[in-house]
């Protein structure tokens, strides 16, 4: 007992020796770790590691895991999904500033062009034209990566992994209480579903007391007003030219008018959660302004859901409308450039993209001929327009987002434009184009 | 020479002996501190002076978070001072604080108490006002955007059932701000009670039953002996809501995401967006330093001002 460590007199050099030798474990302790984290390191075959990093759902997150063990035995090299949780940017920001950023990682349309200018990202051109890549750009609709190209139109900095194109979603059941005899679907069908066509089924749901429609500043929610119209929003050069455009004034003009009447209710800045969504969940709104990803949460409604395209001029045509997308760019500073660039090619590819969406529910293929992704389940019933939409439609415009400056000053302009009864088509116009051609 | 030799040593040395061994003692025990305290200072020097002092550098210089800074001299500076939109959210911030310091704190007072009379409840209460603080911003933000919302609310159900006016709480300019106070109040509430029922329970019964005793009435004795020695808790909690206040972020970036309006923009949203949106890390750490240097001011001003209110006790 008298030899126990406790019962034993402290001694002040040996408290010195202890609490020196301590903080030299401490200290080493993070080095040791960073050694030791390089055991995982060196694929199936000797072709090193490779690493993807993505915001990812849980339920995402699993299927890329997945993912990325199918993909380690096709393109030998150990494939790593590295889920980024919170706020993805400026994380994504941090790790390329240190220098620890995954070889590839995705890219929203507000960081695209800051990247390209910085050279934090390489031009995959050469390798989407070659042999060695699994997918060629043409499988692309050629509206969804432009908005991945430079500033003056060259190079290709990224490859969208998949997409949601701008569809109306409508509540039967509201549309039925508010006495409509024919839903837009129908209608599409029947070659009637124009502007005057929403609107009148947009007056009958407000007299019934409930809402139809809510939109908000987003980009994703207001520029179909111009396209569906048939009006023009960019030149070949990429300016933003709707403000000289008949047609694009009388689909702002048409847009600005459901505002002042009530008709569509501007919801601002909000987040989706206060938007649209939690009112369609509800059941206290006829129709939602999102793409594909509102399924998964659908699923579970008691009330009956459907899509239907934007109106269009002519009542009976699918019309170029936004379509919400991310890009897989290249690091240029990727460890293992080689097996990044089979990463991005195969993740891309058609057999990558049906093993990531399929079942999911969540999106929609960006390359072709995946079109029973879109309408698995047949939920909802007129899924193909998904694809009908995505063929037709247009990712975010590079003027948008060409100056990271502008592309966060453009929802607050838009947010106040709306907000300001006095706002015309004219007016609307010139102060996005001023903002946006600089 | 040789009785030279051997005197000089001794003359020179027998009175410096005791000096020399503190002094030796002294050193060691410094160094002892250091060795002990390294791990924590490397932790600190890293993780918090480091970045001040680069945030500082950035302060001055021009920085998109890629390659090399270049010195700016005064010019991110002066971007702040011409920008409507920052103006728009210091005013913003100001108002928060208004709304939310007082806000809290009265409330978090009278709850006090009325829970020094709650006996055996005291804990079920103090549980149910400490739960809000222990929860995250963002599902405290997420709940209230469901409370928020004007269509499916029940608050707004609520007051319309009574015949009250139902705001749209985070779309109306004049009301997005005192929302987010709203539920800064409800959250900041527990840590507050907590701190104001430790100040109370901190009071001698003696100097309330000499008041008493002086026929002072419950007001009175509260004016002029609860307030005056809960003083010190009172300084501690302003100056903590204040600064915190300043600080507001995450209940608007949950509520308004990357596209919150002018209305609802505050210092820090400010300078997130300006960093990790537009890449202007220069104007977004002088932005920083900015709201440094007025924090340090007002916090100063508390520390002059409490000499003229605050009362310790013994």
């Amino acid at each position: 007992m008298s030899d126990s460590l406790f019962s034993r007199p402290v001694d002040r050099r040996a408290v010195l020796r202890t609490g020196i030798f301590g903080a030299l474990g401490l200290a080493a302790a993070p080095a040791l770790a960073a050694c030791g984290g390089g055991s995982g390191s060196g694929g199936p075959s000797g072709g090193g590691s490779v690493t993807w990093g993505a915001w990812a759902n849980p339920g995402e997150g699993e299927r890329y895991k997945k993912f990325a063990e199918e993909l380690s035995k096709k393109i030998s090299a150990k494939v790593n999904f590295q889920a980024v949780v919170g706020d993805y940017e400026a994380k994504l920001l941090s790790q390329l500033s240190g220098g620890a950023a995954p070889d590839a990682f995705y890219v929203g349309d507000g960081m695209m062009a800051k990247f390209i200018q910085a050279k934090q990202i390489a031009d995959l051109s050469d390798y989407i034209g070659s042999d060695k890549s699994p997918v060629t750009l043409k499988e692309f609709p050629e509206g969804l990566y432009q908005w991945c190209k430079a500033a003056d139109g060259t190079g290709l900095y990224g490859l969208p992994v998949d997409c949601n194109p701008s569809v109306l979603w409508f509540n039967k059941d509201v549309l039925s209480s508010a006495g409509l005899s024919q839903d837009p679907s129908q209608l599409f069908d029947a070659g009637s579903w124009d502007f005057d066509a929403l609107t009148a089924v947009l007056e009958k749901v407000r007299a019934s007391g409930k809402k139809g429609l809510i939109l908000a500043n987003w980009w994703f929610n207001w520029v179909w007003s111009i396209t569906a119209f048939g009006g023009k929003l960019q030149d070949e050069a990429g300016k933003i030219v709707f403000a000289d455009d008949p047609k694009a004034q009388e689909g702002l003009g048409w847009l600005l008018e459901q505002f002042k009447s009530g008709n569509i209710t501007y919801a601002g800045s909000l987040p989706k959660g206060q938007s649209g969504d939690a009112l369609f969940l509800a059941g206290q709104l006829a129709f939602n302004n999102v793409g594909r990803w509102a399924l998964p949460t659908l699923k579970s409604v008691k009330f009956g859901y459907d899509i239907a395209p934007l109106p269009s001029p002519t009542g009976k045509d699918i019309m170029p409308v936004p379509v919400a997308t991310a890009a897989i760019a290249l690091n240029a500073k990727a460890k293992n450039r080689e097996k990044a660039l089979e990463l991005i090619g195969n993740y891309v590819s058609k057999d990558g993209q049906k093993f990531r969406l399929s079942g999911g529910g969540n999106a929609v293929p960006s390359i072709t001929g995946l079109d029973e992704i879109a309408t698995e389940g047949g939920v909802p019933a007129h899924a193909k327009w998904f694809n009908d939409a995505v063929a037709k439609g247009y990712a975010i415009p590079n003027a948008f987002v060409s100056n990271p400056k502008t592309a966060t000053d453009l929802p607050v302009l838009v947010d106040k434009l709306f907000k300001d009864p006095s706002t015309t088509a004219a007016s609307f116009s010139q102060a996005v184009t001023k903002l946006v051609n600089g | 020479m040789a009785i030279d030799t051997q005197v000089r040593p001794s003359a020179r040395t027998a009175p410096s002996r005791p000096w020399r061994k503190v002094s030796r003692r002294r050193r060691k025990d410094t160094i002892a501190a250091v060795i002990f305290l390294s791990p924590q200072l490397f932790g600190l020097i890293v993780f918090m002076l480091g970045p001040l002092g680069f945030a500082l550098y950035l302060a001055f210089s021009h920085w998109d978070g890629f390659g090399t800074a270049t010195f700016a001299g005064l010019s991110n500076f002066t971007e702040l001072f011409d920008n409507p939109r920052i103006q728009r959210s210091a005013i913003n911030t100001v108002w928060f604080t208004v709304l939310q310091v007082p806000g809290v704190m009265v409330t978090a007072f009278l709850f006090a108490l009325f829970m020094q009379k709650a006996g055996k409840m005291t804990s079920v209460y103090r549980l149910g006002f400490v739960a809000p603080v222990v929860t995250s911003s963002v599902a405290v933000a997420t709940i209230w955007l469901y409370l928020f919302n004007p269509d499916i609310s029940p608050v707004n159900t609520a007051l319309k059932a009574i015949g009250l006016p139902a705001p749209n709480w985070l779309q109306d300019p004049s009301f997005i701000i005192p929302s987010f106070a709203i539920v800064g109040i409800w959250q900041g509430l527990g840590y507050q009670l907590v701190m104001f029922m430790a100040g109370l329970q901190s009071i001698g019964a003696s100097y309330l039953e000499a008041a008493e005793l002086d026929g002072c009435s419950a007001w009175q004795k509260l004016r002029h002996v609860t307030v005056p020695l809960l003083s010190p808790t009172i300084l501690f909690l302003s100056i903590t809501s204040i600064i915190g206040s300043f600080q507001v972020f995450d209940y608007i970036y949950v509520f308004m995401d990357t596209n919150a309006p002018d209305e609802a923009r505050t210092i820090v949203y400010e300078i997130v967006q300006m960093a990790f949106r537009e890449f202007n890390f220069g104007a977004a750490s002088a932005l920083a330093f900015l709201l440094f240097l007025v924090l340090l001011g007002v916090t100063g001003l508390q520390m002059a001002a409490q000499k003229r209110w605050v009362h310790y006790a013994e």
